[in-house]
């Protein structure tokens, strides 16, 4: 009886230092890590320094070009846009940023698209290995949940399942060409498309999504940064896309640093096959039009604040 | 209470401390209070309904034993009425009014019965089963009827199998209460390790598979044939691991504290027929059908086409018991139709195989067989998991066409889901073929490759598990 005790109690105690070993292994992975993804969001939260941030879901990751942004302009952008998030997690990335500098111009997708997200408060768990930076960060984390905060007494939660992603990131070269921009090829399949499309837009609108865009937006304006909310393009809009894209305009015009462009149905791009993935991304060649278009009505509206030193 | 919740582990440890700690005699009213606490985690008042159909029974079954002649006959009727009327108005009240609505439009006329806006409670068609499994076998003689009321409430309520199952015997289940059981710590640890098996399944294979199939299955229109193959694989798959999973925690929550739980599921995906697979799948629920519906019917004891009628009518029956949806009904009615198709072609398949001379290579033999009842069994797995009809006809006419490209997703996160697979299927194919254990994953002589293996299972499930808490998919049930 008593050597079984101390056998469980042996097994725990391997347990408790295999969780701690491989913990450490895996922090020491996710900060020297190639992969594209952990790269680029440890490259959002410690080291950017560009004039210009993009901020937003899937469709800033993949609308918004930097290089062509910024082309024959003496200005730096970057493209923090990650799949699945939601604009409380750009308010954190921000927030972030702030911490070293100001950037001059911030661009922020949001559109009815990005806004019904569907799971975004697990897609924030993005960012649990850097839960103990910031209180806000612990807190989008944990909800204030005894049972979430009672996870990271494990040192390997902060990574689950990120395994594939750390080990294949040593054997990646970090090449980040497009300054965070994520491009995708091919074109829509609009069969059945617009069945889809009208399913899965709900008609309530997303108060708290709301709210953090409020935030994002009262942390630009006390820091002083100008602030572009970008509604960008979709291959095809429903009648309450337009409700809630007046919405959008009307949290917008309540900033007076705040400039709303809607692209949503942008004469360049709009219910044309060539230029979108899907319903709700562009492809390529409509993020290269796009981005010009963009590009252009930028330089146009902040000159002053861009050519700046 | 989700199992698969931090809430449970802290219960857990204090309902098992308090059991080891108390005198026998005060366990029974300890356990009961941490059922109940357990059940009214869900929705608390719906304890009330559980508490009405636990005293119907109780004084049913006194009353059924007391009784002589066709006395008994009706007081089993008036307890099996009373436990099918609660199913009938939780669980199937809707279901039927809406299909009434339906029927009566078609002829013109408006349907003036109100819609129901009630929440089903949770693990209804598991207790209301096992409570009448009770009220049967006292009628029958198997079980004499248990005065104690609190020992009886607890049959029903026993925590551990409460809201899932398995749906327990009170042969098994009421003597277990009056036994005194000490704290054994091979015992409680082998438990343990049981649990830990069924929080792997669940929270690194089941959790993970779900993300894929409920991409999916959610959009079916947007998928190609090959993407709801792999789909319906993985759900095949999911849903084992995910009712499986449940019943390890169960027998093993169960096994710490002295009591033994029926085994409810024997690798199931290792069947040669699905008259086999569904003696491996879900067996507290099949054997309860088979005891109390399939043989009461006659079993195969009655004419040829009365024997077809009773086996499809009971699949059918056990499609509807899963849920108030047509797509269950048409799943039961599936595995109904295949069990009648085998008897129905037993012979010539017997001649077709000998021909073949397939009994000089068993192997080969045994693994087609294997592949063809999976296949069967995730056919029908499609109606189970398809949100209505509609989809399920959309994906059965897509997956036919074999075309398209395969969605991928992440090409980590369904990595994932394929290792998971795979190591399940090495675990159970060890259990299977080489017996080392019918339950636990790993079993060996040397104590620290054992320990080893727990140890990297705790590992895996910090690293890969899908930590959101997500229900189960039987408590819907």
């Amino acid at each position: 009886m008593k050597s079984i005790f101390l056998k469980a109690l042996l097994f725990i105690a391997l347990i408790f230092l295999a969780d701690k070993g491989i913990g450490y292994l895996c922090k020491k992975l996710y900060f020297k890590s190639n992969d594209f993804m952990i790269s680029k969001i440890r490259y959002s939260m410690d080291s950017t320094r560009e004039d210009v941030l993009i901020l937003g879901s899937s469709r800033a990751e993949h609308h918004f070009v930097p290089n062509i942004i910024n082309e024959g302009e003496n200005y730096s952008v970057y493209n923090c846009g990650v799949g699945g998030e939601d604009l409380l997690f750009s308010g954190i990335q921000l927030k972030e940023s702030l911490k070293r500098y100001k950037p001059k111009l911030v661009v922020v997708e949001v559109s009815p698209s990005s806004l019904f997200m569907p799971d975004t408060e697990q897609k924030i768990k993005i960012l649990l290995p850097y839960y103990q930076r910031d209180s806000a960060i612990f807190n989008a984390l944990t909800h204030n949940k005894i049972a979430e905060k009672i996870k990271f007494a494990s040192s390997i939660y902060p990574y689950n399942s990120t395994i594939a992603s750390l080990m294949l990131g040593v054997f990646k070269n970090n090449v980040d060409t497009f300054r965070g921009f994520s491009p995708k090829y091919g074109t829509i399949d609009t069969t059945g498309l617009l069945k889809t499309v009208y399913r899965g837009m709900p008609n309530a609108f997303p108060q708290e999504k709301f709210t953090h865009m409020r935030h994002l937006l009262n942390t630009c304006q006390e820091n002083d940064i100008k602030v572009v909310v970008v509604n960008s393009p979709v291959y095809v809009t429903t009648s309450n896309y337009d409700a809630i894209s007046q919405q959008i305009k009307n949290i917008s015009s309540e900033y007076s640093n705040t400039h709303y462009i809607d692209y949503s149905k942008h004469d360049s791009v709009y219910n044309k096959v060539a230029f979108f993935k899907d319903n709700t991304h562009l492809n390529y060649k409509g993020a290269v039009i796009f981005s010009k278009a963009l590009s252009n009505e930028l330089k146009g509206i902040f000159h002053q604040t861009l050519s700046k030193n | 209470m989700l199992f698969n919740s931090l809430h449970f582990i802290l219960f857990f440890i204090i309902v098992t401390s308090l059991y080891f700690g108390l005198p026998h005699k005060y366990r029974w009213f300890m356990l009961l209070v941490a059922s109940s606490y357990f059940y009214m985690a869900f929705v608390p008042i719906y304890i009330l309904i559980l508490g009405g159909t636990i005293v119907v029974d109780y004084f049913a079954g006194i009353w059924i034993e007391n009784a002589k002649g066709r006395n008994r006959n009706y007081l089993l009727g008036l307890s099996l009425f009373a436990n099918i009327a609660v199913l009938a108005v939780f669980k199937y009240y809707n279901f039927l009014n809406d299909n009434l609505s339906a029927f009566l439009g078609a002829l013109g006329y408006e349907n003036s019965f109100p819609y129901l806006s009630i929440l089903l409670p949770i693990g209804l068609s598991f207790h209301t089963f096992q409570a009448m499994s009770y009220t049967i076998e006292v009628y029958r003689g198997n079980q004499k009827a248990e005065r104690h009321f609190g020992v009886y409430a607890l049959y029903v309520m026993f925590y551990p199998q409460l809201v899932a199952g398995p749906i327990e015997r009170p042969q098994n289940m009421l003597h277990q209460f009056y036994e005194k059981h000490y704290f054994e710590i091979t015992r409680v640890i082998e438990g343990l390790k049981i649990m830990l098996w069924g929080f792997f399944m669940k929270l690194v294979i089941a959790d993970r598979l779900a993300i894929y199939v409920n991409a999916t299955y959610n959009n079916p229109e947007k998928h190609s044939g090959m993407t709801l193959a792999v789909a319906t694989v993985f759900f095949a798959f999911q849903i084992y691991c995910d009712f499986a999973g449940y019943s390890n925690i169960a027998i093993g929550a169960a096994k710490v504290m002295g009591f033994k739980l029926m085994t409810n599921f024997n690798r199931p995906y290792f069947a040669k027929s699905i008259s086999e697979f569904w003696k491996r799948w879900h067996i507290s629920l099949s054997s309860w059908f088979k005891d109390y519906l399939y043989i009461s019917l006659g079993g195969n004891k009655v004419s040829i086409p009365r024997w077809y009628f009773n086996l499809f009518i009971v699949f059918v029956i056990s499609g509807l018991w899963h849920g108030a949806n047509w797509t269950f009904i048409i799943w039961g009615a599936i595995n109904g139709f295949y069990l009648v198709f085998a008897i129905l072609t037993g012979d010539i398949r017997a001649r077709i195989g000998k021909a073949l001379h397939l009994n000089k290579h068993r192997n080969i033999n045994s693994v087609v067989q294997i592949l063809t009842t999976f296949v069967l069994a995730c056919f029908a797995w499609i109606f189970f998991r398809a949100n209505s009809i509609h989809d399920a006809s959309l994906i059965v006419s897509q997956i036919f066409t074999f075309s398209g490209p395969l969605y991928i997703g992440e090409l980590q996160q369904f990595a994932y889901c394929i290792a998971a697979i795979l190591f399940l299927l090495v675990i159970e194919f060890s259990q299977e073929y080489f017996a080392l254990h019918s339950v636990l994953p790993f079993k060996s002589a040397n104590w620290f490759k054992e320990q080893l293996a727990y140890g990297i299972l705790v590992i895996l499930i910090l690293m890969l598990g899908v930590f959101d808490s997500s229900q189960f998919i039987y408590f819907q049930f």
